[in-house]
């Protein structure tokens, strides 16, 4: 505004009369801002469906090591701090410290404006409910992250049933019921216990921070002077290695439950959609569980098989539709399942500790974030991309980190595995599945060092399986009785590994490799693929 | 769901406060430190019949609101255009219409602009003692005022009201009632004034506080035609309230230095210029003023 403009006007108001009312004129920009939302999200792990009834239908779910659990309250006082610039540095940083002191870095950032935050966000609401978290103050920038706090809080919400419903001064209230005879059992045995324990602690007393990242760079400029950011809080990771017994009264077991809380938290910009899908495992269709027996297995209507490890990796997960490929950035698991770099990723999914274990861990969901857009395919490789599987499994970051599942720095590592026994009341015949890439050669022929080029036979298969039925609630079964629908599990020929262990010369595998969704050459003849018969789609 | 707003006291670190939400409604359209009046009725006795035109042109700044919540910085220019007579030796009667232009930022460079009609003020100013030789070296009286709630409510582009803090003025009545005496021997001058500003209700549930605004200006004349001024304005007023709700952020105690100088170019003609600068601030809650500037013209008929 110029004076001269100024004077002008003035003027003009004059020569219609002092009192004369003049038209004002005016304009408004927006600001910079991120608005913040929070939902709780499960992949539905275990379908278990919850035994009681209160203000929410409690959240039924199993937790690793297969201990059934109802979350009946799950309040977390979530507010935003700030977004992470790319560069390392808080986008206002350089400007709010020179106003601010002596506040800490993070909190010279807690930029609060606009509507409103609603309440604590209250996991224990219907999957999706969302939770407005307020707005944060940004300027102009590209952004990788961002920061949010556990903050210890007064707020109250709805009575939930009897439960106290207040944070009075923490920073989580949480309520669950749990069924300690439920560990190793199947999901319908599990659903048939009774005998529970009910529990309901806070934690959380001081102030929180931690960041979750962008699956792609944020910028605000001039044309996007706002963004919607969703945090997702994925509650059925909360409980993970926790002592329920314990939880209560024990300061150790509390500080658990808080981290897994943070680590089970991932953000979703508005341009994105939240990826939760549930994975099972069956053997003929029976739920997978160690050390059990199955009736009806392989190509003999009498040969039973008795299940002895089940896990496999799957990575580069992508979205295929009209909308085009929307590759799925995976959310940082507390359980160091969940692998993502700038080009792939990778989870590990099963019985990710196997059966020799006193404890069997299973990891049977994956979280992420995909380009929102219409897709009815979720796809994925069966296996470790070329540059993450032949790396020294003694450095290598979780979960290729995993030696159960490696097999040489020149092999590289089990893709699946599937171990078991033929005839297992009888003969007990060791079957194993090893899936992975052969043809891999560095000169020397060590085992100690990297191939030189590709693997002759990579053996990675792609698998697209009905998004739109994932997205509804259904979850991926892996189950192998397809798989081993023509091999006899109580025989395995002299000379060769016991089962199949991708050796092109293993008559085993002719009938198994095909039905995985992969060409085989066996013994010089390539087996065509005949569509992979591992993975469908199921309630 | 109860509705909370998680703010954090910029002095206290790591202490998150739930309080009550209130929408950052920072307006300061009572925040004018000094005596808007002292070019138009000059630093001369009036003297019967005397019509006098004057220019007041101010700019001035602050910023108010927790920088880490909603802190808004108001830049503001005003262009108060004056019309004084004096149909009694001992009576002049003012009215002052004021043109503003403001812009506010929020923490987030949310931006308003607004440009418009303010509200009118009709100052009387008595003169009840003179002492002295001549026409008198210490003169003393009243002045009452009333300001209109004639200010604009400026709308953007889309016909959406802008914030109260951005609109030329509160849009309030405001009467208000005051005291002046003023000294003079050449080459000095020595005036004051002091006036309590009574504010209405105004313009979008906005309610301004009551104010006091008093000031000391000492002129010496270099020469018949050039003088300098030292002065000292000070505030007073309560918080602000919209929709009921005081604005923690206004209201208190304001005091700036004044240093100008005035220049009669004709005898008709007075020019003066002057900068305010902050002197004492014991402000309620996040505020900061920062330098103003005043310019001025009168011209007498």
């Amino acid at each position: 505004m110029k004076t001269h403009q100024l004077l002008n006007g003035a003027l003009a108001c004059t020569a219609i009369g002092l009192l004369a009312a003049c038209g004002g004129t005016g304009s408004r920009e927006a600001g910079y801002e991120a608005r913040v939302e929070a939902i709780a999200a499960g992949a539905k792990t275990g379908h278990m469906t919850a035994s009681t009834e209160l203000v929410h239908e409690p959240k039924a779910f199993r937790r690793a090591d297969g201990l059934r659990i109802e979350l009946e309250l799950g309040l977390i006082n979530l507010a935003p701090v700030e977004l992470v610039a790319c560069n390392g540095a808080s986008a206002k940083l350089d400007t709010l410290l020179t106003q601010l002191s002596p506040l800490g870095t993070a909190y010279a950032h807690s930029d609060h404006i606009g509507t409103p935050p609603a309440g604590p966000v209250d996991t224990a609401a219907a999957d999706g409910e969302r939770f407005d978290l307020g707005a944060i103050v940004a300027e102009p920038g590209t952004y990788c992250g961002l920061t949010v706090e556990l903050a210890p809080e007064a707020a109250t919400v709805a009575k939930h049933g009897d439960l106290d419903a207040d944070l009075n001064g923490y920073a989580l209230n949480v309520a669950a019921c749990y069924y300690p005879a439920t560990v190793g059992l199947s999901d319908a045995d599990a659903a048939a216990v009774t005998e529970h324990q009910c529990i309901q602690t806070r934690a959380g007393t001081t102030y929180r921070h931690f960041t979750l990242p962008f699956a792609q760079p944020l910028t605000l400029n001039e044309q996007q002077r706002s963004v919607e950011l969703t945090v997702v809080s994925r509650y059925e990771e909360w409980f993970d290695g926790i002592d329920m017994s314990l939880i209560e009264g024990d300061a150790i077991q509390q500080a658990r439950l808080m981290d897994n809380i943070v680590a089970a938290a991932h953000v979703v910009e508005a341009t994105q959609q939240n990826i939760a899908v549930a994975f099972g495992l069956a053997v003929g269709g029976e739920q997978a569980l160690c050390n059990s027996v199955y009736q009806g297995i392989g190509n003999g209507a009498q040969q039973d098989y008795e299940l002895t490890d089940f896990r496999f990796y799957i990575s580069d997960l992508h979205l295929h539709g009209t909308s085009g490929t929307a590759p799925i950035t995976l959310a940082a698991k507390a359980n160091g399942m969940s692998y993502q770099d700038e080009m792939h990723n990778v989870a590990l999914l099963g019985l990710v500790q196997g059966c020799s274990t006193t404890e069997v861990i299973s990891n049977l969901s994956i979280a992420g974030t995909a380009a929102a857009g219409e897709y009815d395919e979720l796809c994925f490789n069966v296996g470790i991309p070329f540059e993450l599987n032949h790396i020294d499994v003694a450095t290598a970051a979780a979960p290729m980190n995993v030696t159960a599942m490696a097999w040489s720095w020149l092999s590289g590592h089990k893709f699946l595995r599937i171990d078991g026994v033929g005839d297992a009341d009888g003969a007990r015949n060791n079957y194993f599945l090893h899936l992975g890439s052969t043809g891999c050669t560095n000169g020397s022929g060590a085992n100690g060092a990297p191939p030189d080029a590709a693997c002759y036979y990579p053996n990675v298969a792609e698998v697209c399986l009905d998004y739109t039925a994932l997205k509804a609630g259904q979850r991926i079964v892996a189950d192998p009785a397809e798989v081993f629908s023509e091999s006899d599990l109580t025989y395995n020929t002299d000379g060769t590994a016991a089962g199949c262990m991708s050796g092109n010369s293993d008559p085993e595998c002719a009938a198994i490799i095909p039905k995985l969704g992969l060409d085989f050459n066996y013994a010089g003849t390539t087996l065509p693929s005949e569509g992979q018969q591992l993975f469908y789609v199921a309630e | 769901m109860n509705i909370r707003f998680i703010a954090r006291a910029a002095g206290a670190a790591g202490v998150v406060i739930a309080s009550a939400w209130t929408a950052p409604t920072l307006a300061c359209s009572t925040c004018k430190c000094g005596d808007p009046t002292v070019n138009l009725f000059g630093t001369e006795k009036s003297f019967s019949s005397r019509l006098r035109i004057g220019f007041d042109y101010l700019v001035r700044s602050e910023t108010q609101g927790d920088p880490s919540v909603n802190e808004r910085q108001t830049d503001e220019q005003r262009l108060l255009l004056g019309l004084a007579y004096s149909p009694l030796p001992n009576l002049s009667l003012a009215v002052q219409v004021p043109y503003v232009h403001k812009q506010i930022e929020d923490s987030n460079r949310a931006r308003q602009d607004a440009d418009g009609l303010g509200d009118i003020d009709l100052i009387g100013r008595w003169t009840l003692l003179r002492s002295g030789a001549m026409s008198g070296r210490h003169l003393a009286g009243l002045r009452l005022g009333v300001r209109l709630p004639t200010a604009d409510e400026v709308e953007d582009g889309d016909g959406r009201l802008l914030d109260i803090d951005v609109q030329p003025d509160a849009g309030a009545t405001v009467p208000n009632l005051g005291g002046w005496y003023a000294y003079f021997r050449f080459p000095w001058h020595i005036g004051v004034t002091a006036t309590y500003f009574s504010f209405g209700d105004g313009h979008q549930d906005f309610s301004p506080g009551d104010a006091v605004v008093a000031s000391v200006l000492g002129q010496y004349g270099v020469t018949t035609k050039l003088a300098v001024q030292l002065g000292l304005d000070a505030r007073h007023s309560q918080k602000n309230q919209f929709a009921g709700v005081d604005d923690e952020d206004s209201g208190g105690t304001l005091a700036m230095a004044f240093s100008g100088v005035a220049l009669r170019v004709m005898d008709e003609l007075v020019l003066s210029a002057g900068v305010q600068l902050p002197l004492f601030e014991n402000l309620n809650g996040h505020q900061d003023e920062d330098a103003a500037l005043r310019a001025g013209l009168a011209y007498d008929f």
